[in-house]
């Protein structure tokens, strides 16, 4: 019970002020926030084209329903466990990978004392994620195609081995794959490792410092605690993407080179190509749904995981 | 801390998805200028109706395309006609076209081209109007222009769906070779004489002899470089195996004999499996461009580099001199095989007018202008006398002093797509009497005898996809030799008949049947 006047004034204008100030954050946010809505809610309401025969004389609307018709495709093929396995063990691969070493070179960029040293390495492992996914791919044929590629005519012929036809022998791509995924997102992800690496309370290391942790100790029993969260956070998100594919990575790279399928088709290109002629809108709004209802079960899934575990890292 | 790293993260999202959205955003005012300034003209008199039409540019520089709307516009409204011509990069063809008629915008006439934009895709979907009621009232001249064998392979059902281009439709296979090296061996004689696969061959031991640092073919690169496979040869080019494909792009859903009935699958008849081995063969000697399973560079473009001796290819009567202009350097070219004019040729490039369409009969009328009006015709496809182009004595033409390919501010040079080919003057380097020529050739030209067959795929689309799937996957290297031919084959049939196969030709057959009136 609070009869003071002058208090409950002052509480009235924090209130106030509190108001005006979470009026700008909103303004501030507003960009996003139509962004959000325009360009991912809005077109969720095209989800019912999956479940149309388009027939353009009549309009989206108009046109007949097929039911379930339009997902059949993405079982009739002979390679449809193939394709749900590539994309299933590389997303998995992607996950696990893109933490640890995001966590690693964060670490690493953080024991980095010299400030220039430090600006030089970000930007240097930042710098692919800025190159097109193209001149990578090119970069990569520059390396391993069979007339002009590099490995084949000045390493493996100085070595007197027998040149390899890269592009037709599917057992090296997932290494190949694996490797050009992280070489580009690794900048992207060690900064924001880094970033929370580094607001970590300084005055945590002080004492245990003084308490004689070592430096090994004080990684693996304050930072790394201390990022857990954002770990989860991001290892979520990826979860709930986990049937896409990086197309121009899976597409691109291996030059659409078909002996290379059994390990480069992922459903985002089995998709793209089986449509590139037929160009039917409901069969490629079927794919996206499809892969957005399992992306979202999983994310459940997991999150429920996380809340059993450890509740206070659960994404809801 | 949680809602903090929330935040970061989707601030980070929304930056990249930002930089994503930058591009498009940015190409998009380049369209506009076309636009506004059609708009403007039919303000003056209100009876002109409207005409949209939408054009791939075929990579082509179109950038002046408004001043040659202007112009095109002031003959076209002496007919009661405001045309607005849009082009769209041939890349973003198809899914621009798509856009603009499942959005309902205005837009009535369009080119039908290979792809996605394809005929056969094209009337699946129901975008293509019945153009029939209006030929005989508003376009009887172009009626009467096409051949009336033309008219019946784009009428399905009874509905008049495309105004193919009044092109060549006749083509044949030619084998491409370099001159320069020819002359260098004394091998022309030999090689302007060659009749069969081993002819080939004998060529081809002499030049890599000589020459061991080069490829002697490259094949699969671009559309345009066919693999040998494609050609069925017979042991002599005279007893070639000719297939009709029935509509389809590639022969993965069945195709037929021509002169038979009955749908069959190509890859396990014994002429594609013994040319695959010839091509095993060539690929073991060392003869094929070892990156033609992913190389992207056409045929052309490799001779050119002096990477290869020759590539087979599709091309017109004139193929010599048109190869020796892309290729940059002097070529001989050989027929080695005939096309008959298919169905799906006569279907692949043309113009449709829209489902959506408020006014089909001024859009015919319009295409009766752009085929039988030289001045129209050659207004699109070189743009403005003394601007564009100039005429040369002889009447050919060629840039105008100054001007050159990098920088003409319009040039469509894209003659077979203008609509009728026989109006456009002849571009310098060309023979002279080539469109007289072509014309004589293809109005006498043999027509398949299923050209007015057109399959419906709509029932099989599954099956279609799941067997492109392993199409895509065995084609190209089975085609060009790198590997073991006749394993792969079997596993490539194996695949195939699991992934529907058989549904697909089953329901080929049976849509035959009914067309043959069995």
């Amino acid at each position: 019970m609070n009869t003071d006047p002058s208090k409950s004034i002052s509480e009235k204008e924090s209130y106030k002020r509190k108001k005006r100030f979470f009026t700008a954050l909103d303004l501030m946010a507003l960009p996003g926030i139509i962004y959000l809505i325009i360009n991912n809610y809005i077109p969720m309401g095209g989800l019912f084209i999956a479940f149309k025969k388009i027939d353009f004389a009549k309009g989206i609307f108009a046109s007949d329903w097929v039911g379930f018709q339009n997902f059949k495709f993405l079982f009739r093929s002979s390679d449809a466990a193939v394709i749900l396995r590539n994309t299933l063990l590389y997303n998995l691969a992607f996950i696990v990978l893109n933490c640890v070493c995001g966590i690693a070179v964060g670490l690493f960029l953080n024991e980095i004392r010299n400030k220039l040293a430090k600006k030089f390495y970000q930007t240097a492992i930042l710098l692919p994620q800025l190159i097109s996914i193209i001149i990578v791919a090119y970069i990569t044929y520059g390396f391993l195609a069979s007339e002009t590629g590099f490995v084949n005519n000045h390493i493996l012929k100085a070595m007197g081995k027998a040149a390899v036809n890269f592009y037709s022998k599917p057992a090296y791509w997932p290494f190949f794959l694996i490797f050009i995924h992280i070489w580009k997102t690794i900048g992207y992800n060690s900064i924001i490792y880094f970033s929370s690496i580094i607001s970590v309370d300084k005055s945590l290391y002080e004492s245990a410092e003084i308490d004689g942790a070592n430096r090994f100790q004080q990684i693996t029993k304050i930072t790394l605690p201390l990022i857990k969260p954002i770990a989860i956070t991001l290892t979520l998100m990826a979860c709930g993407r986990i049937f896409y594919s990086d197309f121009g990575l899976f597409y691109q790279v291996p030059m659409n080179s078909g002996p290379l399928y059994a390990t480069t088709n992922t459903i985002d290109t089995y998709v793209y190509r089986a449509l590139l002629q037929l160009n039917d809108i409901g069969m490629s709004s079927a794919a996206g749904f499809f892969q957005s209802i399992v992306g979202f079960c999983l994310i459940m899934i997991v999150n429920g995981i996380v809340r059993k575990i450890s509740p206070e890292n659960a994404l809801y | 801390m949680k809602k903090r790293i929330l935040s970061a993260v989707l601030a980070g999202i929304m930056t990249l998805s930002l930089a994503a959205c930058a591009a498009p955003g940015a190409a998009a005012p380049a369209a506009a200028p076309a636009g506004s300034d059609a708009a403007e003209a039919p303000a003056a008199s209100g009876e002109l109706v409207h005409v949209k039409q939408l054009m791939s540019n075929f990579g082509n520089n179109t950038d002046d395309a408004a001043e040659v709307n202007a112009a095109i516009n002031e003959i076209a409204n002496q007919y009661g006609l405001d045309v607005e011509i849009e082009f769209v990069s041939s890349d973003a063809y198809a899914q621009q076209l798509n856009l603009m008629i499942a959005g309902g915008e205005d837009l009535d006439v369009f080119m039908v081209t290979p792809g996605a934009s394809s005929f056969a895709t094209l009337s699946a979907n129901n975008s293509l109007a019945d153009i029939a009621p209006y030929l005989d009232t508003a376009a009887p001249d172009l009626k009467a222009l096409i051949r009336q064998e033309y008219w019946d392979a784009c009428t399905l059902d009874g509905r008049t769906l495309l105004v193919t281009t009044w092109d060549d439709k006749v083509t044949g296979n030619w084998l491409v070779m370099d001159k320069t090296i020819l002359d260098e061996l004394g091998l022309e004689e030999q090689a302007r004489a060659i009749a069969s696969y081993d002819d080939i061959t004998a060529i081809y031991e002499k030049v890599y002899a000589a020459h061991p640092e080069l490829s002697m073919v490259a094949a699969g690169g671009s559309s345009n470089a066919l693999t040998p496979s494609e050609i069925f040869f017979g042991d002599t080019f005279a007893e070639n195996t000719l297939y009709d494909t029935l509509g389809d792009q590639a022969y993965q859903m069945g195709a037929i004999y021509e002169g038979t009935e009955e749908v069959i699958n190509v890859f396990e008849t014994p002429e594609w499996k013994k040319n695959c081995e010839r091509m095993q063969a060539w690929y073991d000697a060392g003869y094929v461009y070892k990156d033609s399973v992913t190389t992207t560079d056409s045929g052309e473009t490799l001779l050119k580099n002096g990477a290869i001796f020759s590539f087979f290819t599709n091309a017109e009567m004139n193929c010599e001199t048109a190869k020796t202009s892309q290729c940059g350097k002097p070529v001989v070219a050989v027929k080695v095989g005939e096309v008959p004019v298919s169905g799906g040729r006569i279907r692949q490039f043309g113009y449709g007018v829209s489902s959506t369409s408020k006014h089909p009969d001024a859009a015919v009328k319009w295409l009766q202008l752009l085929y039988t009006n030289a001045d129209v015709a050659n207004l699109l496809a070189y743009g403005i006398e003394g601007k564009h182009y100039v005429t040369n004595e002889d009447g050919s033409l060629s840039y105008p002093e100054g001007v050159t390919m990098d920088n003409c501010g319009y040039q469509y040079h894209v003659a077979f797509v203008v609509g009728n080919y026989y109006l456009l003057k002849i571009w310098e380097g060309d023979s002279l009497t080539l469109r007289e020529d072509a014309k004589a050739v293809n109005e006498t030209a043999e027509v398949s005898k299923y050209a007015n067959f057109s399959w419906d795929n709509s029932a099989v689309t599954a099956e279609v996809t799941a067997t492109t799937n392993v199409y895509n996957k065995y084609y190209k290297n089975i085609t060009v030799g790198a590997c073991d031919v006749d394993a792969e084959i079997e596993k490539f049939n194996e695949e195939l008949h699991a992934s529907g196969l058989d549904e697909i030709m089953a329901a080929k057959q049976e849509q035959l049947n009914a067309f043959l009136g069995k």
